[in-house]
């Protein structure tokens, strides 16, 4: 009781202090920044623009602005000489306790205020786009606990160092490197400026909001568990920091308090499920090459989404009329747990490795007797992103809104086993789900009595790329072709207000025209897919390209001469699937110290200054393809290292991997066009150029990896020398 | 006077506070030089004139973070309780003043001198590169309006209150984020990275180090303001 | 030295009138204790003598010439105590008296040495000041007011927070100080003034009430203070001002000033400290 009364006291007394009215006024300007230069997410989808931005500046500022109310309050009782007075009445302990939480109490306040204060531009800002959901979640994920966490960081070094200039250096200090490149990439060490790369519009933003909660109540653990402890350093009777430590460890609850809650947060860390735990280099594949010797007849995958939890369930059947035994491998995504392992209805014990390849890590489980029939694998669990990648993802999301799994991020992979050509896949989603499968539509499907539907198909690859969301479908026709375009529902509206289906006929039309027709594309048949912002930018396979929804905002969209970027990206991606199945990368892309510029890219950047010359002229394509191009070589050849390789060998491998990576871009987005365009006047024009890469693309469509388009295929059919398309 | 500059000296700068500041300032000082510096400014060798004046600029918000830091000694509310006793001794105002601020002008030099012997040291030891003497001018045009300028602007804030030499720190660092024109870059750093790109490149592929006269300017105005509310602050206040 | 004060008034920015046209003469030897009430003005006297504050009008002369315009000359002769002052805590005992010393221009060290055996600290001089009692710190502030054997010593409140032999002790020296200097001491301890001041100011409401030597002051307070016995205490006649009571087995001895004393009142012989409560009194009516 007398604590709660202090409680009541302590919050009137801050309450009616100019200090905090001035903290609270500055805290609900915050957000202000983030609509401008303080940018810390994807500005290009209105989630992000009206929401994420202003949230996450406001969490940064508010943190740093209620850090240092706390400072001044906490040094408030030394600074007027009252601390005598005031140990004499209430234990400093009880008193920090008290100040902590009427701290928080307003903060919490000042931050409903924020939610009431931005509300209305929001909602009228983002109109049909604007989930209420998402506004309040952004607020009570992100800014709230950071704020407190923020309060429990300042009052815990001051408490620890009892000066408060001293504190307000540790607390900047703390506040430099949730920013510094260290923490650069790492969700868990920003503890300030939590990681939120995108929303989206029209599918799920739970996927970042998700690992942003996880990350507030470890740092809150942390925190907490920093100023229970810091509790204990408060200086008693006069005495320095290790009596009164000494002296404050017989209140027993407090140090176990603290190393419970730090405990907490540091297993939290440690057991992070959101990136894998595997090496910091990406491991390439190869245990294709291990020798299967059981054959399967029969692969059935069953696989349950559950978006509530965000987690899918599987079980994985094989089928086989004699298997054999031995030692065999599962490599699964590491964020799924195996449950079971039965062969012939017989449980099998199985043992995870430390061995990643790929966004896989192995298990091994050993069939002792040979001549089994079937083999279960059941497990569950949320696909974990590649640490070498975070906090980029690969496009693995499982929420009400969307479903999105990619290569091996549902299915395990087995070495020893010898599988059929076939597989059947059952998959269970919400009933409002339209599944694509390796961006086909499944027709068959079954109707549960829980409203969802189970979706049963026969497939013939073993990597499946998985998207499920409320779609919404356009058809037509164009350059001989039976196209599907499929987006998101929310972007109707976007779609017909600027005729999207014109748009995409016409470059299908350009292509066909200038490239030849697509001989892979499945032949007649092509699938345009949308694809959620967090797994943004395009692909393109077989018979089908996806863009990521920042291309279709309106504000890209609206804009046509906005040149060789985001509104022009759905056509770059689209030319892709002409030169994606000639196997042009050969590995390049992965190997990201390889300054070697011949790629798709070079091809694809070209065809798309072409289709852009063709529709908005000569000078249009000049300013901002040619040269942009040009000036980023310019820049690049300016470069220091650039003129003098040799002292890019004298530094460290560290230095020389993050210098080696700037040229990448430039290598492959512009150098390698300029080098095309200048292979085209060489050879006589630009139907000459057609005529080449028509040829090419009849010659060497869907060789794949197995007999790559080389850069000297591409001289050869030229009939140019290397030493040719050296720039100037 | 010496005797009076060697108690300043052991007041502000021989103490654990001072020595963690020099400790932050060398690791962020280490920051810089291994991401920024070691690429080369605006497509410059990390070891031109270039590169080191922003290295010099990059490094400048938390050395006058730091000064700040001592010149609160000087406007605490302790101060002011001592201040009535040195106050009554026959020192000239001014002269004492100066020697106090000669305390924190060398423990500004010797930050200075560190966060510089780190970046040669890395010149060294990287690129092997010893032809120090280009490195003057820009440190003369870097560090000097900008101390001075922070100095005058700290005393005279700090006269007002003392609790305004936090916000000035908060400022001093804003000011290094905040986009300016080039010359006006109070520390320079707009200014390093981005004139190169207007020059030519010489026959080593370098642009010369060149000061613009809007940059001297700039430094010029710097200077002298900072000077003439350095001599505004150094009055002595007599209450009427 | 000769210090004189012409009518000098001090009015603060916020209106409060410090002190209102005072005049007084001091030159050496002399040791004039100030008394007043909290808010008298002795501290506003005190900073006008050491050029830290600029009087609204009148003025002040050092050897016949404005103080101000010999301040130099003033602090190389002047030791100054203020009533609350700083220390440089991260220094020793040693070192802050060397510092004060440099700032007053005494090189030899043995000044140094001389100050702190007269204030008993020589035994701490190696102890940080942050370490010291609040006793301790007075010492050190006195020890830094007596470097350089000033002709002018201006004490605020010297004797606090010193334990009774101590104080003692301190009284001696300002007495011994004061055979050929100006020594300056304001206090509340009306004993300290009584034991070795050769003149008092009773300073109150801006105003001088009285300047004289102390017997001056307490002759004239004859016939105004008396004795009288009470059951409870409550019973002091009115326009009385109740110095003490005592309880006895008798009942509760009560000592009172007044102009007039009532008749079952007992006459007594005059303290200083009666009277100097009878001229504050008499000075509370005037305003």
């Amino acid at each position: 009781m007398k604590t709660f009364f202090l409680y009541r006291v302590e919050l009137r007394r801050l309450a009616l202090s100019k200090f905090t009215w001035i903290v609270t006024v500055l805290s609900l300007c915050g957000p202000l920044t983030g609509y401008s230069f303080l940018q810390q997410s994807n500005a290009s989808v209105m989630s992000g623009q009206y929401i994420a931005n202003p949230v996450l500046a406001g969490t940064v500022i508010g943190a740093i602005l209620w850090a240092v109310l706390t400072l001044i309050e906490s040094n408030r009782v030394y600074r007027n000489k009252t601390d005598i007075l005031t140990d004499a009445i209430v234990s400093p302990i009880r008193m920090a306790f008290v100040r902590m939480t009427a701290l928080a109490s307003l903060s919490a306040a000042a931050c409903f205020l924020c939610v009431l204060a931005y509300l209305p531009y929001t909602i009228v800002k983002m109109d049909y786009i604007f989930n209420p959901a998402l506004y309040m979640m952004s607020f009570l994920i992100l800014m709230l606990p950071t704020w407190w966490i923020s309060i429990l960081l300042a009052a815990a070094i001051y408490q620890i160092v009892q000066r408060v200039e001293l504190a307000g250096l540790l607390y900047v200090v703390c506040v430099y490197f949730s920013f510094s490149r260290f923490a650069n990439s790492d969700f868990f060490s920003r503890w300030i400026n939590p990681i939120i790369i995108t929303y989206s519009d029209g599918f799920s933003s739970l996927y970042y909001l998700r690992i942003a909660l996880y990350t507030r109540v470890l740092w809150l653990a942390l925190a907490g568990g920093i100023w229970t402890l810091s509790l204990i350093c408060i200086r008693r009777y006069q005495k320095n920091l290790l009596v009164s430590f000494w002296r404050s460890l017989r209140k027993v609850y407090l140090p176990v308090t603290a190393a419970a809650l730090m405990v907490t947060g540091i297993m939290m860390w440690r057991g992070q499920p959101f990136v894998d735990h595997g090496p910091a280099e990406f491991q390439y594949w190869d245990y294709y090459n291990t020798i299967n010797d059981s054959k399967i007849s029969a692969v059935t995958y069953r696989l349950t989404a559950k978006p509530e939890s965000g987690q899918l369930h599987s079980i994985a059947e094989y089928t086989s009329t004699s298997g054999g035994s031995g030692i065999k491998s599962i490599w699964l995504n590491p964020g799924y747990k195996i449950l079971r392992i039965m062969c012939d209805n017989q449980p099998v014990s199985f043992t995870a490795t430390s061995e990643f390849q790929g966004d896989s890590q192995r298990t091994d489980f050993n069939l002792t007797q040979s001549g089994w029939k079937t083999l279960t694998i059941e497990y569950e669990g949320y696909p974990t992103m590649l640490r070498c990648f975070a906090p980029y993802t690969w496009g693995n999301e499982v929420t009400s809104d969307y479903v999105s799994l990619n290569n091996f991020s549902s299915m395990p992979s087995l070495t020893g086993l010898n599988f059929p050509g076939t597989f059947t896949l059952e998959l269970t989603l919400p009933g409002y789900m339209t599944p694509l499968l390796n961006h086909q539509f499944i027709e068959d499907y079954t109707l549960n009595t829980d409203g969802t539907k189970t979706w049963t198909k026969k497939e013939s690859s073993y990597i499946i790329w998985l998207t499920a969301c409320d779609y919404n479908v356009e058809s037509f026709n164009a350059a001989g072709m039976n196209v599907n375009f499929v987006y998101s529902k929310k972007y109707e509206t976007i779609m017909t207000e600027y005729n999207m289906q014109e748009a995409l006929a016409e470059v299908l039309s350009y292509c066909t025209e200038h490239l030849g027709r697509l001989s892979w594309a499945g032949g007649s048949s092509l699938m345009m897919v949308q694809r959620s912002a967090i797994s943004d930018g395009g692909n393109a396979g077989e018979g089908w390209v996806e863009w990521g929804e920042s291309t279709f905002t309106a504000g890209n969209l609206s804009d046509p001469l906005k040149g060789a970027n985001a509104a022009e990206v759905f056509v770059h991606e689209m030319v892709h699937i002409w030169w994606g199945g000639l196997g042009v990368n050969c590995g390049s892309e992965w190997d990201v110290s390889n300054n070697d510029p011949w790629s798709d890219e070079g091809l694809t950047v070209y065809t798309t200054y072409r289709l852009m010359k063709d529709k908005y002229g000569e000078e249009y394509a000049k300013q901002y393809y040619i040269d942009v191009w040009q000036a980023a070589v310019d820049i690049q050849e300016r470069g220091f290292y650039y003129r003098n390789p040799e002292y890019l060998d004298r530094l460290p491998e560290q230095y020389r991997a993050d210098l080696s990576t700037m040229n990448r871009g430039t290598n492959l987005y512009s150098r390698m066009p300029l080098m095309i365009l200048k292979a085209e006047q060489l050879v006589g024009g630009e139907e000459k150029m057609d005529e080449i890469l028509r040829s090419v693309q009849s010659r060497f469509a869907n060789n794949g990896f197995d007999k790559p388009f080389t850069y000297q295929d591409f001289l050869d059919a030229c009939g140019l020398q290397e030493e040719d398309l050296i720039l100037d | 006077m010496i005797k009076i500059l060697k108690y300043e000296i052991r007041r502000l700068l021989f103490n654990k506070f001072f020595l963690g500041l020099l400790v932050i300032n060398g690791i962020f000082a280490w920051y810089t030089l291994s991401s920024d510096t070691v690429a080369g400014i605006a497509y410059t060798a990390p070891f031109s004139p270039w590169s080191f004046g922003a290295y010099l600029s990059s490094v400048m918000p938390l050395i006058m973070i730091t000064v700040l830091f001592l010149l609160t000694y000087f406007h605490s509310k302790k101060e002011k309780q001592v201040e009535v006793l040195t106050s009554a001794t026959p020192i000239d105002a001014v002269r004492y003043m100066l020697i106090r601020n000669t305390a924190v002008t060398l423990g500004f030099l010797f930050l200075c001198l560190f966060v510089v012997g780190l970046c040669l040291y890395f010149y060294v030891v990287y690129f092997n590169y010893r032809n120090f003497a280009v490195f003057i001018i820009p440190a003369l045009v870097t560090i000097l309006p900008c101390y001075v300028f922070m100095m005058g602007a700290g005393h005279c804030i700090g006269r007002i209150h003392s609790g305004l030499l936090y916000f000035l720190m908060i400022i001093s660092f804003a000011v290094s984020v905040v986009k300016v024109p080039d010359a006006f870059d109070l520390f320079g750093g707009s200014y390093y990275s981005n004139f190169p790109l207007t020059l030519p490149a010489g026959a080593d592929g370098e642009p010369a180090f060149v000061l613009s006269a809007a940059f001297l300017t700039a430094r010029g105005l710097y200077l002298v303001i900072g000077i003439v509310l350095f001599v505004i602050s150094v009055r002595p206040v007599r209450k009427k | 030295m000769k210090i004189e004060v012409n009518e000098v008034s001090m009015v603060y920015p916020s209106g409060k009138h410090a002190l209102q046209s005072i005049s007084l003469q001091m030159e050496c030897p002399n040791l004039i204790g100030i008394l007043g009430p909290n808010g008298a003005g002795k501290t506003t006297l005190m900073k006008l003598l050491i050029a830290g504050l600029i009087p609204t009008s009148g003025k002040i002369l050092l050897d016949g010439k404005a103080l101000l315009s010999q301040e130099k000359r003033l602090k190389s002769q002047l030791g100054y105590l203020p009533q609350s002052f700083g220390l440089y805590d991260e220094l020793t005992v040693w070192q802050f008296i060397d510092y004060m010393a440099a700032l007053k221009g005494i090189q030899e060290k043995a000044a140094i040495d001389n100050v702190l055996e007269r204030v008993s600290m020589a035994d701490q001089r190696k102890v940080r000041l942050r370490s010291l009692s609040g006793g301790q710190r007075q010492r050190v502030g006195i020890a830094q007011a007596l470097l350089g054997n000033p002709r002018l010593l201006i004490l605020d409140e010297p004797t606090v927070g010193l334990d009774p032999e101590e104080r003692v002790k301190f009284r001696n020296i300002f007495s011994e100080m004061a055979q050929d200097k100006i020594v300056l001491l304001s206090t509340h301890i009306v004993e300290d003034v009584q034991s070795i001041c050769n003149r008092v100011l009773v300073l109150h409401h801006g105003r001088i009430l009285f300047d004289g030597i102390p017997a001056d002051l307490i002759s004239r307070t004859n016939g105004h203070v008396g004795i009288f016995l009470s059951d409870n205490g409550d019973n002091v006649p009115k326009n009385c001002q109740v110095v003490s009571k005592v309880n006895t087995a008798r009942g509760i001895q009560c000592r009172i000033v007044a102009e007039e004393l009532p008749d079952y009142v007992d006459k007594a012989e005059p303290t200083l400290e009666d009277a100097y409560l009878f001229h504050i009194r008499k000075g509370d009516g005037a305003s």
